[in-house]
């Protein structure tokens, strides 16, 4: 009888020990493996002149990463300036201002936007939104803003709704979702004592909204959208029909751009040189270490929220 | 001698359709200390939570008769802001807001647009040393309250309480989660507070409503049984149920 017990305790532990070390080792192996791969254009291209030289010339065999990077970021960027507040603006009425039979329904449907696979996505940026922002928003986006010196910049060029601001819309629709909820269960972690202790003193809803819930949600808030970022930084499928694949970097938003996952979804393929593959891994390495450390600093500061709620 | 702050008159409140509190008359005396006891359930909170409109938070929830106030009706009032911040309220846990130790003190001036910062500075000094935590934050008044401890995050709540300088504070058991040490720490700033302010304190201690209190409302089922300066209350109560209670005989 006790023997037995014994065994399945053990059995059970090494169970558990075995996932755990495989799932962490199918980890560094990926790390390795990608590191390897790129070793080739690594040697050949170094990293900073990788990170820093836009030209992509598979032809004339100079690979140079910074019109990928570039536009992963400013997809990034732009997807993050749209979701980060529309989502704050949800999980705001959501928890404080909508009636609570009609809070389920709200929650629900903003949810259900995660459920939409990528691709399909990609296919209603290309047929629907593509055309909206070149036929209407970006002809008034220009006229708002190319008479401003500074902002200029931003808006040249022919409309072609193929560009860095409608991917950058798309992908904010993607991840309003993962930050909208996450911002609603911080919003309603926060002790109703805490926010019933501010309405005592005399604060209207925003200013216990400002003062005292959104500073309570901060940390979990962060986490939040750091982890949306990490998606918007790895989407290739909802980006890929939008964005154009063009290797040089336009400060315009209005301009066709790449992303290092759509670079790594169109090119493989068509990839006839060694070194041509190799930066193409290289990529994909950056790509995963931006992912991992985005990730890795998120957890740090749930933790660090976990605790200081005690 | 004993000058009346605010008179409750026949109230009635009601959760929905559930009648919680029953045709209470109760004087509160400015300057002085009034404990509600009573066991768990017998509304004690909802009591304290219509002087400064609370349950408007919430739908659904009726009052009903008088709350006195400077001659005005606090149940009809329709600027709840001004109200409040004539109205204090304490709560069980302490609650702190995430932000530092000043800031949470100067808090109810901020809401109502103080700007001269030396006055800031005086108020808040002045309202935690009335809260007896002086001494003991001067020095980090730029860190994050939550880093104080439970008793003096209480201590703290207290202050950010009277730096607007109110006419009464409610308090709803503020001691039920502090160590004695804390809580008789609280129960002695308690003692001084009546010098400046009008306390309401929600008590299930009945030792402490006997240490604190000028006068005790013993409230059963929603009715007020009675109200009787706090000595004669405990020392010879008129009516049967309040001395089943303090004795401790309850069925
Ligand atoms: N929000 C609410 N909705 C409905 N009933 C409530 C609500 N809050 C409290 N009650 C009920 O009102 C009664 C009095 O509660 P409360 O005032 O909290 O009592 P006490 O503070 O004396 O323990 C209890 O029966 C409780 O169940
Ligand atoms: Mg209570």
């Amino acid at each position: 009888m006790d023997r037995l017990y014994v065994f399945k305790d053990r059995l059970f532990l090494t169970l558990t020990v075995l996932a755990s070390i495989i799932t962490v080792s199918i980890v560094i192996a990926i790390f390795v493996v990608l590191l390897l791969a790129s070793l080739d254009a690594i040697k050949h291209f170094g990293v900073f002149h990788f990170i820093f030289s836009q030209t992509w010339s598979p032809h004339r065999h100079i690979f140079g990463g910074a019109s990928s990077i570039y536009g992963t970021v400013m997809t990034t960027i732009i997807a993050l300036f749209f979701a980060v507040p529309t989502s704050l603006g949800i999980a705001v009425f959501v928890t404080q201002i909508c009636p609570k039979s009609l809070k389920g329904i709200f929650s629900y449907s903003v949810e259900l936007l995660a459920t939409i696979p990528s691709i399909i996505y990609g296919m209603w940026g290309l047929f629907s939104l593509a055309p909206v922002m070149r036929n209407y928003i970006e002809p008034a986006l220009q006229r708002l803003f190319l008479p401003i010196p500074g902002l200029k910049v931003l808006f040249e060029g022919t409309p072609l709704g193929i560009d860095l601001l409608t991917s950058g819309l798309v992908l904010s629709i993607m991840i309003i979702p993962f930050i909208a909820s996450i911002a609603r269960d911080n919003f309603e972690l926060t002790p109703k004592e805490f926010s019933e202790s501010a309405y005592a003193m005399g604060a209207t809803k925003w200013e216990v909204i400002k003062d005292v819930i959104m500073p309570y949600s901060k940390v979990g808030l962060l986490g939040g959208i750091i982890i949306a970022t990490g998606r918007a930084l790895g989407e290739t499928m909802a980006v890929a029909f939008v964005l154009g694949n063009d290797h040089s970097i336009h400060l315009s938003l209005i301009e066709s751009s790449t992303t290092i996952a759509v670079t790594l979804a169109n090119e493989f393929t068509e990839a006839d040189s060694a070194l041509y593959v190799s930066s193409l891994f290289y990529l994909a390495f950056i790509l995963l270490f931006l992912s991992f450390f985005l990730l890795s600093v998120a957890k740090f500061l749930v933790k660090k929220g976990v605790k200081r709620h005690g | 001698m004993n000058q009346v702050l605010l008179s409750v008159k026949d109230l009635n409140f009601f959760y929905g359709e559930t009648q919680i509190l029953h045709n209470i008359d109760l004087d509160i005396y400015k300057n002085r200390t009034t404990a509600l006891i009573g066991p768990s359930g017998c509304g004690k909170t909802t009591f304290l939570r219509c002087f400064n409109r609370m349950h408007d938070l919430y739908r659904n929830n009726r009052y009903e008769g008088e709350i006195l106030y400077k001659g005005e009706n606090i149940l009809k009032v329709k600027d709840l802001i001004e109200l409040r911040s004539k109205i204090g309220m304490v709560f069980q846990r302490p609650t702190p807001f995430p932000m530092s130790i000043f800031d949470n003190v100067a808090y109810g001036l901020k809401l109502k647009g103080v700007k001269d910062k030396k006055k800031i500075r005086e108020r808040v000094e002045k309202a935690l040393v009335g809260a007896a935590l002086w001494d003991e934050v001067k020095d980090k008044l730029y860190s994050p309250a939550l880093d104080l401890s439970g008793g003096q995050q209480q201590r703290m709540v207290i202050a950010r309480a009277l730096a607007v300088e109110p006419d009464i504070i409610l308090f709803d058991e503020p001691t039920s989660a502090l160590d004695p040490i804390a809580t008789s720490k609280i129960e002695e700033l308690l003692s001084n507070l009546k010098k400046i302010t009008t306390i309401l304190i929600v008590t299930h201690n009945m030792q402490q409503a006997a240490r604190v209190s000028d006068f005790t409302a013993f409230i059963y089922k929603g009715h007020l049984i009675e109200f009787e300066e706090t000595e004669k209350l405990f020392t010879n109560p008129k009516e049967e149920l309040t001395e089943r209670y303090i004795t401790g005989r309850f069925g």
